[in-house]
């Protein structure tokens, strides 16, 4: 590997090369920490879960999973063919408001609606798996919508009309020709949702279900294993990387990317009965998935502001709201610059450039507070060696948090740099080449500007993840960094619903603004693809 | 309605944006024949083929098909084939999978053996297993032919199938796939800009302009004897010469021979291969292009004569 | 060959970017004396702080979190730790952070005659500073006779009846270990068992367990004592009431808050000052915000609480807590305790 490393980086580049493995090193450090603790198992925490609880553990993953994934496809694929196929009224308002229940957290949305739920359910009706998955579907299937959607528009309308003209009709094209095609965004969508699932800590204790993340956290909080409680953690890391290797087998072959088609997407206008169909289904899942929720929570808001006690924590609205901005652009800022050298050098160095840019995505696959305590672990590692100046020190740092969110983060940095590099043609690379620009020039005037939407909308993506972020930010945050999540966490730990609104409400305003940058960057993306 | 008639379109019609894109066209398409659509980009000749497929709506007009009036069915009933610019073959799908997309009615064995056929016919057989992405853009046309034929259709619309290709490819391949259209005596509507493509495939050949027809006749008649001024230039190179009865004569340069000496004047000249194509004006001051032989030479500024070897030259209106 | 100064650059600005930001905005005030916490217990801890501040100068800066991922972070902080007093909600957790070595004892006379030796580890390496009792609550509407000790929620009476938080909750944990220290681990898992057998709801929230009482989705349960006057002050018809338990053995169950003062306290001084103020003059104050009850019996608890009449307490366990913590663990584990 060393000599590796040293046969391609010349002694012009290698500060840069140097930096670069430096940076990758350190953001998959925390997760290669709580990987490490394989090499020496627990055989007995292992035997002792195999007895009891594992396997209801992984039946419970399986079964949350897999209906977790299939409904957001059914429901994200469903909603964005229908918002591009068809013209109807307030598409465009329904299309943004589609993607919003990304802005609610997992953990808010679970309440709600275990809450909701109750009453017509009962307490214990209502905690059940398939609740759970529902719970988990109507907050998660956006990340398939945004994938299919923008897949079913770069297809444009060639391949249905092809379709249609070998005697298959609009349903049948979507399922034959369109759904098919659009198969790689799907994964990528579902990759999401499935790593959400796999890591999600928050929504299934609200319904009672024992998945493998809850395990992790109940063999470490039971035992006070750290070791043990890692060691199940890795369980998900390669599940997870099973199931994404599975798939990307299974497609062989067949290549999706059709040339961008010559006439542009346009949706059609259908009878007025479908047109009024379309609306209502989208009015529907818009309703469920964010008009109750946030119905709820402003009755909540209103009801703790009645009984005078909206806010029970130190400093108000602005201060929690400063707090999470803060760390939102620090970690943006952090996300983005180290993931933007990684990924061009990857871009330039295949083979190498992959396995690091694979290594900073690690964190993604694991659940936040295992994350959470690998950074603490390093962090501290850090700390001990003395290279600080006297008395500084990186845990409970606003240096120490973004690290650590980086580490769990950089996977959806990635992501959006990595698309949006694989717009530049290589033509273009090799004219700027010719024309006497650096390999740096190209990255600045050529590379960077085409990905520039595709960098707009990983931001933004990323700003939605992070005000939701709470795992990490409560183990690391500085003093005073309270932010609208841990005051969420504050209030909910004592079940005090009604003093979580507030905050809930406005942590939900801040995604919906980020939803709608993402929506108008990924648009402008795609015009500027075609 | 005669039952030699394949499709007859009757004052098909489109606006958008306030402009006519298709204006009142009329044609009809006899079976077993290739016609050719051909006219400048912008016409409205893809859009009058996407109408009759069904695939864009119309204002007015009627479509019949096989003496149905197709007006408004779905693209998907109309028992069409439809070839595409770029082929849009199905990426997800191999080239067997590709062709055997529109036969679901049919049992799985019958389904074999008429995508085997079908193959056959386009002499692709060799590579039924292969992925679209795997060919060259000409194997991927004939690919999107034989998945269009596959299903029998009544009519065969093809949207500039061979405008992606290079020029040697695009010779070769519009050899054969009117020899498949023939084999299989389909009904065809071909769409192209290219006026030797549209001469040389058509039995009959459509010539279009601002959205309406303004001829549609053999590919000679076309050539020769053209409806109009635009017809004329569009369908070949020609000079018109001012008539006495305020016609216009068409000259093609063929009709034209060159001897040297003389009152007209050489003002440029190409060599083109087996003819040199000369630019004259005329003693009276009209310009007119002609070929002469290779052999002879004259230069810009020679002088020459010209003199029309065709008794009765065709004429025109001579408002455009 | 590729050049990536710039692009390396541009890395190192946006992580030196924090850095800044932090150096002119993280710090508290240099002049004043200050005493950080690290507090598992976070419901209504601003007042105490604030009398304390008030009345010696001394800022209180603190942070939040649960007892083991604050103890996680103590660890690995080492030496390093700013934390001068650590705080959590659970008598097991303080036990655990002090078996970890995390805390120095605590030689004070003050805190001594303040508190019961019950109350605190016998290294004083951590004092309790309120009492939480975990306790049977029962529907007024559906139980006339609710059950008197924690073995008979396990009678088929209750069967489908029943609400329990979840084993993963250090109070759960905390209970169980109690049981284990007076019954042993076979009793204790039979009553574990017994209660498994009734097929309880589980609930992680204590006041989600006593709104469902109230809905009717169960008619017993356990659950902390400060969760009822909380709801009572909202709805004062709240059909929910105490039943103590163990009233002719060992008493209800004891649970506390508990403060130590970390082995390398950067104020230690200050954190013994702001521990010894908690322990009396602030004792009302720290437990009344809660309507726990105050460690030190010679302070009067909190009016609402008088309703809820007298009980023994099994005062004896708490210091056992966290050396039976593993044992509670595997108990609840071999019943199927969800």
């Amino acid at each position: 590997m060393t000599t590796a490393l040293a046969s391609f980086a010349t002694r012009r580049s290698l500060p840069g090369w140097a930096a670069i493995v430096a940076i990758t090193a350190s953001v998959a450090a925390p997760v290669v920490v709580v990987i490490s603790s394989i090499l020496d198992p627990t055989r007995s925490m292992w035997s002792e879960l195999w007895a009891t609880r594992l396997p209801g553990m992984i039946r419970d993953t399986l079964t949350l999973v897999v209906t977790v994934v299939s409904g957001s496809l059914v429901l994200g694929a469903g909603l964005a063919w229908l918002v591009t196929a068809y013209e109807f009224p307030a598409r465009r308002v329904l299309t943004w408001l589609l993607v919003a229940p990304l802005a609610i957290p997992g953990y808010v949305a679970g309440f709600v609606w275990l809450d909701t739920l109750s009453g017509p359910l009962g307490a214990r009706g209502v905690r059940s798996i398939w609740l759970c998955a529902a719970a988990l579907i109507v907050t998660l299937y956006p990340y398939v919508f945004l994938f299919a959607r923008a897949s079913f528009k770069a297809q444009g309308i060639d391949a249905r009309d092809a379709a249609r003209t070998l005697g298959v009709g609009p349903v049948g094209a979507f399922f034959r020709v369109a759904l098919p095609m659009a198969r790689p965004a799907l994964a990528a969508g579902s990759a999401l949702v499935l790593m959400e699932v796999l890591t999600d800590i928050g929504t299934v204790r609200l319904f009672n279900v024992s998945t493998i993340a809850d395990g992790v956290m109940r063999v470490w909080f039971g035992t006070g294993d750290r070791g043990a409680a890692a060691e199940l953690a890795c369980l998900l890391v390669v599940s997870a990387a099973t199931l994404i290797a599975l798939e990307r087998g299974l497609r062989r072959g067949a290549r999706y990317s059709a040339r961008p088609s010559e006439r542009p997407h346009s949706p059609i206008t259908p009878r007025i009965g479908a047109r009024v169909g379309a609306l209502v289904v989208c009015a529907t899942v818009v309703g469920v998935a964010v008009a109750i929720p946030v119905a709820r929570l402003a009755a909540w808001a209103l009801a703790a502001r009645r009984s005078g006690n909206a806010v029970t924590v130190t400093g108000g609205v602005w201060h929690h709201l400063s707090s999470s901005l803060v760390i939102v652009l620090a970690t943006c800022v952090a996300c983005m610059g180290c993931g933007i050298a990684i990924a061009l050098l990857a871009r330039r160095r295949g083979s190498i450039g992959r396995l690091l840019s694979r290594l900073a995505s690690l964190g993604y696959a694991m659940p936040g507070p295992v994350v959470a305590v690998g950074a603490l672990i390093t962090l501290a590692a850090f700390d001990r060696t003395g290279l600080l100046p006297d008395g500084t020190v990186l845990i409970g740092s606003l240096v120490g948090l973004v690290f650590a969110l980086t580490t769990r983060f950089m996977a959806v940095a990635f992501q959006g740099i990595e698309a949006g590099l694989d717009r530049v043609p290589q033509s273009a690379v090799a004219s700027a080449r010719t024309l006497g620009a650096g390999s740096s020039r190209v990255a600045w005037s050529v590379e960077l500007p085409v990905a520039r939407t595709s960098i707009v909308a990983a931001t933004a993506l990323l700003t939605v993840d992070l005000t939701k972020e709470l795992p990490i930010t409560l183990l690391l945050r500085p003093f005073g960094f309270d932010t609208l999540s841990v005051w969420v966490w504050q209030a909910t730990s004592e079940s005090l619903w009604e003093q979580a609104a507030v905050p809930s409400l406005v942590m939900v305003a801040v995604g919906i603004v980020a939803v709608g940058a993402l929506l108008v960057a990924l648009d402008r993306g795609a015009e500027v693809a075609s | 309605m005669n039952a030699s008639v394949a499709l007859h379109v009757d004052g098909l019609s489109r606006s958008l944006g306030g402009k006519r894109i298709v204006d009142g066209v009329t044609l009809t398409l006899s079976r077993g024949e290739l016609l050719t659509l051909v006219g400048p980009s912008g016409c409205g000749k893809s859009t009058l083929l996407r109408m009759i497929a069904g695939l864009e709506p119309s204002d007015g007009g009627r479509v019949i098909i096989d003496d149905h009036d197709m007006s408004s069915t779905p693209p998907e009933q109309r028992h069409i084939g439809f070839v595409f610019q770029d082929g849009s073959l199905f990426g997800h799908l191999r080239v067997d999978q590709n062709v055997a997309f529109g036969l679901k009615h049919l049992s799985r064995s019958e389904r074999t053996a008429r995508v085997e056929a079908m193959l056959e016919l386009v002499q692709l057989s060799g590579v039924a297993r292969r992925y679209p992405h795997q060919l060259s853009g000409g194997e991927q046309q004939r690919v999107a032919l034989a998945r269009a034929l596959a299903t029998e259709p009544r009519l065969m619309l093809l949207d500039e199938p061979f405008a992606s290709l290079d020029e040697v490819l695009r010779e070769e391949l519009r050899r054969q796939v009117a020899e498949v259209l023939r084999a299989t005596r389909t009904p065809s509507i071909l769409v192209t800009h290219d006026r030797h493509e549209a001469l040389t495939l058509g039995d009959r050949v459509a010539v279009m302009r601002d959205g309406r027809i303004q001829q549609v006749d053999s590919p000679e008649a076309v050539h020769d004897r053209p409806s109009n001024r635009f017809v004329a230039g569009f369908m070949g190179v020609a000079s018109f010469l001012p008539d006495s009865e305020g016609m216009l004569i068409v000259v093609r340069p063929h009709q034209v021979a060159m001897t040297p000496g003389g009152d007209d004047v050489v003002l440029s000249c190409e060599f083109a291969g087996a003819t040199r194509r000369y630019t004259v004006r005329r003693h009276d001051g009209t310009v007119v292009v002609a070929d002469g032989a290779s052999s002879v030479k004259l230069a810009t500024g020679d002088a020459c004569t010209l003199q029309f070897t065709t008794e009765r030259l065709h004429r025109v209106v001579a408002e455009s | 060959m590729f050049d990536l100064r710039r692009a390396t650059r541009l890395a190192i600005a946006t992580l030196a970017l924090p850095t800044v930001a932090v150096a002119c905005g993280g710090q508290t005030d240099s002049n004043g004396e200050s005493v950080t916490v690290y507090t598992g217990r976070h419901y209504g801890i601003e007042a105490v702080f604030d009398e304390f501040t008030e009345a010696t100068g001394i800022e209180v800066r603190f942070t939040t979190g649960s007892d083991p991922e604050l103890r996680e972070r103590l660890l690995a902080e080492g030496d390093n730790t700013p934390a001068d007093l650590v705080m959590t909600a659970d008598a097991a957790n303080i036990e655990l952070a002090s078996q970890a070595g995390l805390f120095a004892a605590v030689d004070s006379n003050t805190l001594t005659s303040a508190i019961p030796a019950e109350l605190r580890s016998p290294d004083n390496t951590w004092f309790a500073l309120s009492r939480r009792l975990r306790v049977i609550m029962y529907s007024t509407e559906r139980v006339s006779e609710p059950p008197t000790s924690y073995a008979a929620l396990g009678d088929s009476e209750w069967s489908g009846k029943l609400c329990l938080r979840p084993s993963t909750h250090p109070y759960t944990q905390s209970l169980v270990a109690s049981l284990i220290l007076h019954l042993g681990d076979d009793e204790a898992l039979k009553v574990v068992e017994s209660w498994v057998a009734n097929d309880p709801l589980y609930i992680n929230s204590d006041t989600d367990i006593l709104e469902a009482i109230a809905a009717g989705d169960c008619d017993v349960a356990l659950a902390n004592t400060y969760y009822l006057p909380r709801l009572l002050a909202d709805d004062p018809a709240f059909p929910v009431a105490i039943s103590w338990p163990d009233q002719d053995s060992n008493g209800a169950h004891v649970n506390v808050s508990a403060a130590g003062v970390t082995k390398s306290a950067p104020n230690r001084a200050g954190a013994i000052r702001l521990l010894e103020w908690l322990a009396t003059k602030g004792q009302s104050t720290f437990s009344d915000a809660n309507f726990e009850y105050p460690a030190d019996p010679s302070v009067a608890p909190a009016s609402a609480l008088s309703s809820f009449g007298d009980f023994v307490a099994d005062l004896a366990a708490v210091r056992e807590l966290g050396r039976l913590n593993p044992r509670a663990v595997e108990v609840l584990s071999a019943a199927g305790y969800e």
